[in-house]
């Protein structure tokens, strides 16, 4: 009896086993065709977006399913669990660069304002314009920022110059330290007041997440696959 | 034996603040100082510990952020069918994308540089003038228009050597100049450089006569490059070759 009770139980244990895979692979498959899915729509519709790559600690920019560009990532610090993997849409967006407004000289003021000028040809190249070089440019745009997906959580991107002495170093490991702390510190209050407060912290480069914001405009697609960083 | 509130504060008269003698001696002793800061200090250690594991903790039992609901049909349950719907829509994809052999022309706006791709490969790299993003706003008509590089996926519609520009609404907006009303008078020919490569919308690909300014975001959306890179893009892209602007 007693063989026959640990035969079973044994059993038993190799079936669990052999069904436990089975159900992740159908997870896998369904996380797939979402990713699949959306990836498609996105390819169909000719738009550009982005696809978190946190198996290679990457931004890959894409279009019809090709990767036109990459952002390297430095470092991934998830707090709380990370967005369900499939399509994210950039809901806001903080510290927006103002544009620049155009100043519409007064009719015939800039003649006016000219001193007496030989007449130019007609095919002489006209003069380059003061409002020329008055540009958003990449280089305007902000290195720590947050961005608010849609369906809630957030991705707060960072970037820190690479430690090259000691104090450096220790600098930003108490920025790490001070970083967990403040938000343990925080979530019993956001959880009071029913705030949702998951945060995915991304680590780039000064000009990778100024790339990066450049290139997620508020309404910008972000597909997110179910790795974990 | 009961020792009474005034024989043990009698007792010990010498250490400070022991068990002093309360008027009428109703009221119960004190806790030393000692104690009470002790016990203070693990209140505030345990909370200084306790309340950041708390909020790791209700961290943890979030619900993760929700994605966006796919437009379509819902994924089949079956496995194998599962596999099968994957595969095609695998294939679909990669259908999209470029031909191996495919050429395509990439635009990034950010860093103002053109890339040519073929067989997989980059293959050639050029310096180029994406939009300011700037605002102009038409006191009159109450009209908008922001100077954006488009982003997404275009095609070459039309090639044109020589080009005239014909200037748009804005442009003499912009000058503080009246719009004509003889499309004549919107004539400005040489300012497109040699060439042009249209991608839809008014936006052009274009030589330019201010090359000095190559490399930093001063057009009006179109993508403004160098004598050479334009002619190569001219002779080189077919009508329908992709152009990815982001």
């Amino acid at each position: 009896m007693r063989h026959l009770i640990i035969f079973l139980l044994l059993l038993t244990s190799l079936l669990g086993s052999l069904a436990a895979p089975a159900h992740a692979l159908d997870d896998e498959l369904i996380v797939q065709n979402t990713l699949l899915q959306a990836e498609y729509d996105l390819a169909r519709k000719k738009e550009v977006y982005l696809y978190l790559n946190l198996n290679k600690k990457q931004f890959d920019i894409r279009s019809s399913g090709m990767t036109i560009s990459t952002i390297p990532i430095g470092e991934v610090r998830p707090w709380g669990p990370l967005p369900e993997p499939g399509l994210h849409l950039i809901a806001d967006k903080d510290r927006v660069p103002e544009r620049e407004k155009i100043q519409i000289p007064p009719p015939g003021g800039e003649e006016a304002a000219k001193p007496a000028a030989p007449p130019s040809a007609p095919t002489a190249p006209p003069v380059v314009k003061k409002f020329a070089v008055q540009a958003t440019e990449v280089t305007d745009m902000p290195s720590h920022y947050t961005l608010w997906l849609e369906g809630g959580g957030r991705l707060a991107i960072k970037s820190f110059p690479p430690a090259s002495t000691r104090k450096e170093l220790l600098a930003q490991r108490f920025a790490r330290l001070f970083w967990k702390f403040s938000h343990a510190f925080k979530a019993p209050f956001q959880h009071y007041k029913q705030e949702p407060f998951t945060e995915l912290l991304l680590i780039l480069s000064t000009e990778d997440a100024q790339r990066l914001y450049w290139a997620l405009p508020v309404g910008s697609a972000l597909l997110i696959p179910a790795a974990q960083p | 034996m009961t020792i009474s509130l005034h024989q043990r504060s009698a007792a010990s008269t010498r250490g400070p603040n022991r068990f002093r003698r309360e008027a009428g001696g109703t009221k119960l002793p004190r806790p030393p100082r000692k104690l009470s800061l002790w016990g203070t200090l693990i209140l505030v250690v345990l909370l200084l510990v306790g309340w950041p594991l708390y909020g790791g903790h209700l961290a943890k039992q979030q619900s993760a952020p929700k994605a966006s609901p796919l437009a379509g049909k819902a994924a089949p349950t079956d496995p194998d069918k599962l596999r099968k719907a994957n595969e095609s829509l695998a294939k679909r994809l990669s259908a999209l994308a470029a031909k191996p052999d495919e050429p395509y022309v990439v635009v990034d706006s950010a860093l103002n540089r053109v890339y040519w791709w073929q067989g997989g490969a980059m293959i050639r790299e050029m310096i180029a003038s994406c939009g300011t993003g700037n605002i102009l706003e038409d006191p009159n008509s109450g009209r908008t228009w922001v100077f954006e590089t488009p982003r997404g996926e275009r095609k070459v519609i039309g090639k044109k050597a020589a080009p005239v520009w014909m200037k748009p609404d804005w442009a003499f907006i912009e000058e503080g100049e009246p719009i004509p009303k003889d499309g004549s008078r919107r004539a400005e020919p040489g300012v497109m450089g040699d060439y042009a490569v249209a991608i839809g919308d008014g936006y052009y690909l274009h030589g330019t006569l201010y090359k000095r300014l190559l490399g930093r975001n001063v057009s009006h959306g179109c993508v403004r490059l160098g004598d050479d890179d334009i002619e190569f893009i001219y002779k080189t892209a077919k009508t329908g070759t992709r152009v990815i602007l982001f």
